[in-house]
């Protein structure tokens, strides 16, 4: 049994991972607070289930997802740089706007994908399919370490930082949004073709709550992350340098996190946790992990306050 | 010969057509030559902050011209002005990236081609460590330190030192020496001098105190 649910909570968390990191690169980079991902999300599926089921290659299918969801994220940047709207705003709208054009997309509320070949058609095993998706969240998690070391990356996490800065020195910082919102939306629905692909269909409301869901898997591979730092740290020291370690340790987290949280999951619904619950549950987990780190951030203020 | 800056009935109007507007600069003039270095004095409230603002092109104007190096800038936006001019203010807070690191954070200051997907430079340069290193902070030996953890008079000084990496041909200078000891602010202020001598830099300076700036080969405008 215990395989099993280890088995289950690998698969989903791999392939969630890619929506976790679009959600480290809008928060946590960018600082935006981008809820256009539940929309994405399904975007990325159902664009993905909707070419499969037309005959197009899976591959391509998977792409075609990911750039619609670009486009999305685009479509967020847009609305908050030219037409003033706030982050939160924006996002909500391109979400709503994005359900209705979910369904134009799919036609139908869902769209089934048996009896259509897959990127996972192919693998007989759990073990094969697992195997493949951890090559392609590695090559995900390389990638994006390499751009966090980049120009284009380091001017990005600058502009997320202080943008006014940044402005000072001649950069037009709505073009870093657009691309920072484009490529985090880009990899949520890369993640949500995977999704789809991988569970055989796509459904209208299969993105509602992810937002929750990657911010969840986020902060608990983040306290996670930070625990292997600390003993990291007492067994080598610190991990000094000019690399950006933190950005590193941020898309580490939410690989590792995508994973501890579909492991929880599955402890949960093992326990007896109902499936309607899940979602009850979840936002429970973000809202401890959140308040646990600022109550510890306050406990540590006051502790240095008394030395 | 052109002027590196020069202002013509410059009026600012804050809260412009509205019972609660201010005018914060009325009808105001002012020629600075190139290599040149102007000290913009006087109380609380005069408008020294709001001319550097509007030269910099962050506030709107109401009436008047700016020309920069001979060319009207008056209707270029605060983005296509830095190509000719950096700031530093007096808020610590506004010229660095706090989450960044030392190292980083001058990488910034190299803004051409920003979107390119090409490694940073990871180690300062000899010369860039070397002009650290005559700001006297000690900085240029912690590069991988995060802004954020450094003081507001450390901040204000890497400022500073940042908006001379750019090497533009006029900086605006507001308070930049408000939050150093002044030990520091000794020290910073000579470099502020030596680096503009070196790259025949136009400073326009706002102080409280133009006597501290009075040995330095300035001119004083009383504002």
């Amino acid at each position: 049994m215990g395989t099993v649910i280890i088995d289950t909570a690998l698969q989903q968390g791999l392939l969630y991972a890619p929506a976790v990191f679009g959600v480290v690169i809008s928060f946590r980079l960018l600082n935006f607070p981008d809820l256009t991902v539940d929309g994405s999300f399904t975007l990325g599926g159902a664009v993905s289930a909707r070419l499969l089921s037309a005959g197009h290659a899976p591959l391509a299918a998977l792409l075609w997802g990911a750039a619609a969801g670009a486009l999305a994220g685009i479509a967020t940047a847009l609305l908050n740089r030219k037409l003033g709207i706030s982050k939160i705003l924006s996002g909500i709208l391109v979400m709503l706007i994005l359900y209705s054009l979910n369904l134009r997309v799919m036609d139908r509320a869902n769209i089934s994908l048996l009896g259509t070949t897959t990127l996972f058609s192919s693998f007989s095993s759990n073990n094969g399919l697992n195997g493949f998706l951890a090559i392609v969240d590695g090559v995900l998690l390389l990638l994006l370490c390499y751009g966090a070391i980049t120009r284009a990356g380091l001017f990005l996490r600058a502009t997320g930082d202080n943008e006014f800065m940044v402005q000072g020195q001649g950069v037009n910082t709505d073009w870093v949004c657009l691309a920072g919102l484009g490529l985090a939306n880009a990899l949520v629905a890369l993640s949500g073709g995977l999704v789809a692909q991988a569970q055989g269909f796509a459904d209208v409301s299969m993105g509602t709550g992810i937002i929750i869901t990657t911010l969840a898997a986020l902060i608990i591979g983040e306290s996670f992350a930070d625990l292997l730092q600390a003993i990291g740290r007492k067994l080598w020291g610190r991990a000094t340098g000019v690399l950006p370690w933190p950005v590193f340790n941020e898309f580490f987290a939410a690989l590792l996190g995508a994973f501890l949280y579909f492991l929880i999951v599955a402890i949960c619904l093992q326990l007896g946790l109902a499936q309607t619950d899940l979602k009850l549950a979840t936002g429970l987990m973000v809202i401890a992990g959140i308040a646990l780190r600022f109550k510890r951030a306050a406990s540590e203020t006051y502790q240095r306050s008394k030395l | 010969m052109s002027a590196a800056i020069e202002i013509k009935e410059l009026t600012v109007v804050y809260n412009d057509h509205s019972p609660a507007a201010i005018t914060a600069l009325d009808h105001v003039s002012l020629r600075v030559e190139k290599g040149e270095a102007v000290v913009i004095s006087g109380g609380n409230g005069t408008g020294k902050t709001t001319l550097l603002r509007a030269i910099a092109g962050t506030i709107p104007i109401r009436s008047g011209e700016i020309w920069l190096d001979g060319v009207n800038v008056t209707h270029w936006s605060a983005r296509k002005r830095t190509r000719l001019l950096g700031m530093v203010y007096q808020d610590t807070m506004l010229g660095t990236c706090p989450g960044l690191s030392i190292q980083e954070n001058f990488q910034l200051t190299d803004s051409q081609r920003w979107w390119l997907p090409v490694p940073y430079q990871l180690h300062l340069s000899e010369a860039q460590i070397a002009r650290m290193a005559q700001a006297g902070l000690g900085l240029e030996n912690r590069p991988a330190t995060l802004v954020g953890s450094l003081s507001g008079g450390q901040r204000q000084a890497m400022a500073l030192c940042m908006a001379f990496e750019q090497q533009k041909p006029l900086l605006l200078l507001d308070e930049f020496t408000s939050a150093l000891d002044e030990h520091t602010k000794h020290r910073l202020l000579q470099y502020t001098f030596e680096q503009a001598g070196r790259q025949a830099t136009t400073l326009l300076i706002v102080s409280h105190r133009p006597e501290e700036l009075i040995t330095l080969n300035t001119r004083i405008v009383k504002f």
